[in-house]
């Protein structure tokens, strides 16, 4: 049984072996490589222009039937809104004012007494009758006190004496004085060599004048009473026998008064200025601004000031008035409106502008309750100042008032392509540019505008005068100002205008004119430029840059590449004749590769223009047909490196002149581009 | 064959395979070791030779593959079940197992019509370059020539499988007859490639001519089948002309697991003067795959869960019979007579079919989505169809045998069965083919123990064949082993196919 299974095995064993021996499959399975040529469509693509414009609005189709289906780049802008409150403003003014009182007014003051007795200065007594002898003695003798002040300086005034003598005798004031008590200086006094004479029972009034004289309330008489008696006549001495004086105040104009002052009359100001010289406003309305009234108070005294600008209006169309006090001797004391806003200033005659602010100052002096002293130049100063204000409105006779027109900008933005492409001349046909402008100030205003072009080499500007009327949209065509030739004064010597911007300045009512202005009206708009593509090129070249294949080929797939020939057949119907070279570039843009190669049988691809008729538009196109031809040392290097820089040569029929042709969005090329591959197939 | 996969219809097909055959070599080599090496062999086999082989399609009986194939009188015992239910009643045992133990009964073979594997090695073995390297072979025009020329039409790639998983045959007497039942995994892979895909391929395309892909043959088949047979001796009936005579029939119910099939296709791509690529695409597949397999179709969100198991839940079911006649005379002729797997396969659980039938012309590579233009254009839609039916491999086979030794009486050295017969396919299914087989060979037992058996068959798959088996016969349990084509084999790398069989049984 042992000997069945070894042979059983032997025998399964050999077999199997003998089988396996007998087929020998590859140790290895490489597919064969060897070389087949492959043919294959590239592209079959109709380009026309609108498929190059379809996704940038800047190009429009022109629906003029004269031009139809031109293309047009249009770009518009808005212009900065340029507001004329800028200008709204007046400078600073400000106006003053000094007021005293004049006059000073006090009570009237009651005649002042004093009576010199018999005995005072002789030794005869009352009652009797007796030979009065001559006498004469010094005597003072003091007046009742003066309630009405306590001192006061006149200006002018007369004090009235009366001297009444109740005596049998004649009496003789010598070296009559009226003398303040506090100080013993002399108010008054009678000359030396006249004394005053009063016969026996009568009375003599002697005046004296006030001006610069100074009294106080305690007054007294000082004299030297002499009588020379009755001689030998006995006279009667009544009871009341003496001497009485009298002192009367009148037609007092004082200097100053001290005392308890009474109420004075007030002391008024009324008073106007001018806001501008030459703008008058049927109405304002402020948007900033401020002012503030500074006074000084030179009185002894507290004021009541009650001060009113009658044609200044708060945000409530109440007139501007504001009563305050101010402390005796009380200085810089300022009253401000910090801020102007909606406050007005008012004609305060309807329909008739005014420049003037009037206002009124009204100065109470109160009677005090102590003593003060108050001077007739005693006084208080009023200062006025507004600050520089801006209005929100401003109605009425606006003075012509220039002002700066914003800067705007308006780009000719042809991206990279502007940096690409080189030309000796170009003609474009009718560029225009107009600007489209909205005022809503309702003034007419003149526009002193400058369109300044900037080229990579050159800044040109062109001047415009444009008249804007009141609250009037108006579109302003500046090929009326020559654009066509400025737009061409760039093209035809190799520059593109890359930026136009608008800038100058504006007169708002150059007539002078009654309107109003708020500070929300502006000049507003764009500005549109648009160049319909209706021009001749001659000598222009655009340089590109064009990566060719988006999918990624792998290095063996490149080398594995034979030979590659390519033929491009295309059927031109844009006005353009257009030669294309291009450089195959390395990885560092550095040149490797003549494309088309140099021993291809077309070394340029060429794009041949139609042929247009005279007014640039395409009657006819013929099939281009070339053939491009790359060895494999120059299909893998070009396989290897998808950066090709093209130069395309382009020039507008006929060729040689800057004759306009027509670019319409249906204009188009035609490309069939199909290739055969030779390439070495490889199954590693 | 990457570079044929571009092309839409051969790309979106090789994935739907691909998918499967993912999931058979994923999901059922852990099944069972045995059967794991079966698959991975023959897989390897026609994935690595694709492009190479056509083949022939034979039972697990290595002893009548040995002989030649005639199998209508050669196959006895639990090998009748499948070839001749009427052999059952010449069993000479009281039962007969098969199993995969000692080792499985196996029928294998995979091969082309076009290519040898010295061609293989030849095109596909590489050269070595100036480092030593193993490179491609470069091809000038005129080896290009040559290759193309070993395509022509067909260009089959074949690869077969059939595996008895468990058989048993019992005698229960001439009175009562004999019982047969027995499971077999069948499988097979066909793949035809256009001869003008072969010379888009290694040309190029030229410029006004229309390339077409009429040829092409993709098709895949995974069959269990359980089969129940009886037999019994007849020969009172003819009073005895015959020392036996005997009927039997072997009814079958098959399990389809998977199947693909190209229905029809007409696909062209012509290159256009202005070198423009028009693909016209017209294409009807039919699928039908076991749902544990978890097929996820691009047509259908639904998820299905994958359930591999050795009892899958099949997506075809058919019913089948085979019947057959035999007969002895004299103990020296035996002759028989069967005609097998009458009947076919429902695929109607979930099939699938994609179509298409549109036509795209390429004319601008730069197009970004050129790419999903023509997979949307070309791409076959699918769709859970109403199902179809696919044909067993319907044969009628004939057979006669002469025991030499006998006639000699004796005089001969060892037992010698000289064998002839007649096979005829009825249709071209999957491993099927309608070109007939004639085949004559012998099987010599200079001892009982080790039996030689070779034949001659003519046509078939391969056209002529030699075939050579061994045998080892230890009377309880039988090794066969063989080879239906040993001329590959001696050829070595010249020939074209590769196939063996192998099998045991066990006798009582």
């Amino acid at each position: 049984m042992k000997n069945i299974k070894i042979k059983i095995l032997s025998l399964l064993i050999s077999t199997l072996l003998i089988m396996n021996g007998c087929i020998s499959p590859p140790e290895n399975f490489i597919a064969p490589s060897f070389d087949a040529t492959y043919a294959f469509p590239i592209t079959d693509t109709l380009f026309t222009l609108n498929d190059f414009i379809e996704d940038d609005s800047s190009f429009v189709v022109s629906d003029d039937p004269e031009k139809l289906g031109v293309l047009i780049y249009s770009t518009e802008e808005i212009i900065d809104p340029f507001y004329i409150s800028e200008q709204l403003k007046i400078s600073a003014f400000s106006t003053s004012s000094v007021s005293s009182i004049g006059t000073i007014k006090i009570d009237e003051v009651p005649p002042l007494r004093t009576n010199i007795a018999i005995s005072d200065w002789t030794p005869i007594s009352g009652g009797n009758d007796v030979v009065f002898p001559e006498a004469s003695a010094p005597i003072t003798s003091s007046f009742e006190l003066i309630n009405e002040f306590e001192s006061a300086l006149f200006k002018s005034g007369s004090m009235e004496i009366t001297i009444q003598n109740n005596l049998p005798v004649t009496t003789e004031f010598r070296e009559f004085k009226i003398i303040n008590s506090k100080d013993g200086s002399i108010v008054v006094e009678a000359p030396i060599n006249s004394p005053i004479v009063t016969l026996p029972l009568e009375s003599t009034t002697v005046s004296f004048d006030l001006s610069n004289v100074t009294i106080t309330n305690s007054l007294k008489v000082a004299t030297t009473i002499y009588t020379p008696g009755s001689g030998t006549d006995t006279v009667t001495v009544s009871n009341n026998a003496g001497t009485e004086i009298e002192i009367g105040l009148s037609n007092l104009i004082f200097e100053s008064v001290t005392g308890i002052i009474p109420e004075q009359d007030p002391i008024i100001i009324s008073d106007s200025f001018i806001i501008d010289d030459s703008t008058k406003v049927e109405a304002i309305i402020f948007d900033e601004g401020s002012f503030r009234i500074l006074m000084n108070n030179y009185f002894d005294l507290d004021l009541n000031i009650n001060f009113e600008i009658k044609n200044l209006f708060d945000s409530y169309n109440n007139n501007y008035n504001n009563i305050f006090s101010l402390k005796r001797n009380e200085r810089n004391k300022i009253i401000e409106i910090p801020s102007l806003k909606e406050w007005q200033i008012k004609t305060l005659t309807p329909g008739t502008p005014t420049n003037l602010l009037e206002y009124s100052l009204s100065v109470l002096i109160a009677p005090t309750d102590g003593i003060n002293t108050i001077r007739s130049n005693d006084s208080v100063t009023v200062n006025i100042d507004f600050s520089e204000s801006y209005f929100a409105y401003a109605e009425g006779l606006i003075k012509p008032t220039k002002f700066e027109i914003t800067k705007s900008d308006l780009n000719f933005d042809l991206g990279d392509f502007q940096n690409s492409f080189n030309f000796d001349s170009i003609f474009i046909s009718t560029p225009s540019m107009v600007l489209d402008l909205s005022s809503s100030v309702n003034f007419d205003i003149i526009l002193n505008g400058l369109i300044t072009g900037t080229s990579d080499n050159l800044t040109k500007t062109l001047e415009i005068q444009l008249n804007l009327p009141a609250l009037v949209d108006s579109k302003f065509d500046l090929n009326e100002f020559g654009f066509t030739e400025f737009v061409n004064s760039f093209t035809t010597i190799g520059e593109i205008p890359e930026q136009f911007s608008l800038s100058g300045s504006g007169i708002v009512n150059p007539n002078y004119n009654v309107g109003s202005i708020s500070k929300t009206d502006s000049v507003a708009g764009g500005f549109s430029f648009e160049v319909p593509l209706d021009f001749g090129i001659s000598g222009g070249s655009f340089q590109d840059t064009i990566s060719l294949f988006d999918s990624d080929f792998d290095e063996a797939t490149i080398e594995s590449i034979n030979s590659i020939e390519l033929t491009i057949e295309s059927l031109n119907k844009i006005p353009v004749n257009i030669i294309m070279k291009g450089t195959v570039l390395d990885i560092l843009n550095n040149p490797i590769l003549d494309f088309p190669p140099s021993y291809s049988p077309n070394t340029y691809i060429s794009l041949e223009a139609p042929i247009v008729d005279e007014n640039g538009n395409v009657t006819s196109a013929e099939i281009n047909k070339q053939v491009i031809q790359l060895n494999r040392e120059d299909a893998i290097t070009f396989m290897q490196n998808r950066n090709i820089e093209f130069i395309f040569s382009l020039d507008t029929p006929p060729i040689n002149s800057v004759a306009p042709v027509k670019f319409r969005n249906t204009d188009n090329i035609y490309f069939k581009v199909y290739g055969k591959i030779n390439y070495r197939m490889n199954g590693n | 064959m990457k570079y044929f996969q571009h092309i839409p219809t051969i790309k979106w097909f090789s994935e739907i395979q691909n998918r499967i055959l993912s999931v058979y070599n994923n999901k059922i080599v852990p099944q069972s070791r045995t059967i794991c090496v079966v698959y991975i062999l023959l897989f390897f086999l026609s994935n690595l030779v694709m492009a190479q082989y056509g083949g022939v399609l034979s039972y697990p009986d290595a002893r009548t593959v040995a002989i030649g194939s005639q199998a209508a009188v050669t196959s006895t015992g639990v090998y009748a079940i499948l070839a001749n239910p009427a052999n059952l009643a010449l069993q000479g045992t009281t039962i007969e197992i098969s199993t995969v133990l000692p080792i499985p009964s196996i029928n294998a073979v995979s091969g082309n019509d076009f290519m040898t594997f010295s061609d293989i090695e030849y095109y596909f073995g590489g050269v070595k370059d100036e480092n030593g390297n193993i490179i491609g072979r470069y091809l000038d025009p005129s080896e290009k020539e040559i290759l193309l020329s070993k395509f022509n039409e067909g260009n089959r790639i074949q690869t077969s499988a059939a595996i008895n998983l468990f058989s048993i045959s019992l005698s229960a007497g001439k009175d009562i007859g004999n019982f047969g039942f027995s499971i077999n995994d069948v499988l097979g892979q066909r793949t035809g490639l256009p001869k003008d895909l072969i010379d888009l391929f290694l040309n190029g395309n030229r410029v006004g001519r229309t390339y077409y892909l009429n040829d092409l043959v993709l098709s895949t088949s995974y069959l269990r089948e359980y089969n129940l047979s009886y037999a019994r001796d007849f020969s009172p009936l003819l009073n005895n002309i015959f020392d036996s005579f005997s009927a039997g029939v072997t009814l079958k119910l098959v399990h389809g697991y998977a199947y693909t099939e190209i229905e029809t296709i007409g696909t062209t791509i012509k290159t256009l003067e202005d070198h423009s690529i028009l693909i016209e695409n017209n294409l009807a597949a039919n699928i039908a795959v076991s749902q544990d397999f978890g097929i996820q179709w691009d047509f259908d969100d639904v998820k299905n869960i994958q359930n591999i198991s050795p009892f899958l839940n099949p997506a075809g079911v058919g019913f089948g019979i085979n019947f057959g006649f035999a007969t002895e005379l004299d103990s020296i002729w035996t002759f028989g007579l069967s005609i097998t797997d009458i009947g076919s396969v429902s695929w109607d659980n979930n099939p699938v079919s994609y179509k298409s039938s549109s036509s795209f012309l390429i004319s601008d590579v730069t197009d970004s989505t050129l790419t999903d233009s023509i997979e949307a254009a070309l791409k076959p839609i699918g769709s859970y169809s109403d199902g179809f039916t696919s044909s067993l491999p319907t044969v009628l086979r004939l057979g006669a045998s002469f025991r030499l030794d006998r006639f000699l009486n004796g005089n001969f050295p060892g037992k010698m069965l000289l064998v002839v017969g007649y096979n005829q396919g009825f249709n071209n299914s999957l491993n099927n083919t309608t070109s007939p087989l004639l085949s004559l060979g012998f099987e010599w037992k200079p001892i009982d123990l080790f039996p030689i058996r070779s034949g001659f068959t003519f046509g078939g798959f391969t056209g002529f064949a030699w075939s050579l088996g061994l045998g080892i016969d230890a009377e309880v349990v039988e090794f066969n082993f063989a080879s239906a084509d040993i001329i590959s084999a001696f050829k070595g790398n010249d020939t074209k196919v590769v196939q063996f069989t192998i099998g045991s049984r066990w006798k009582f």
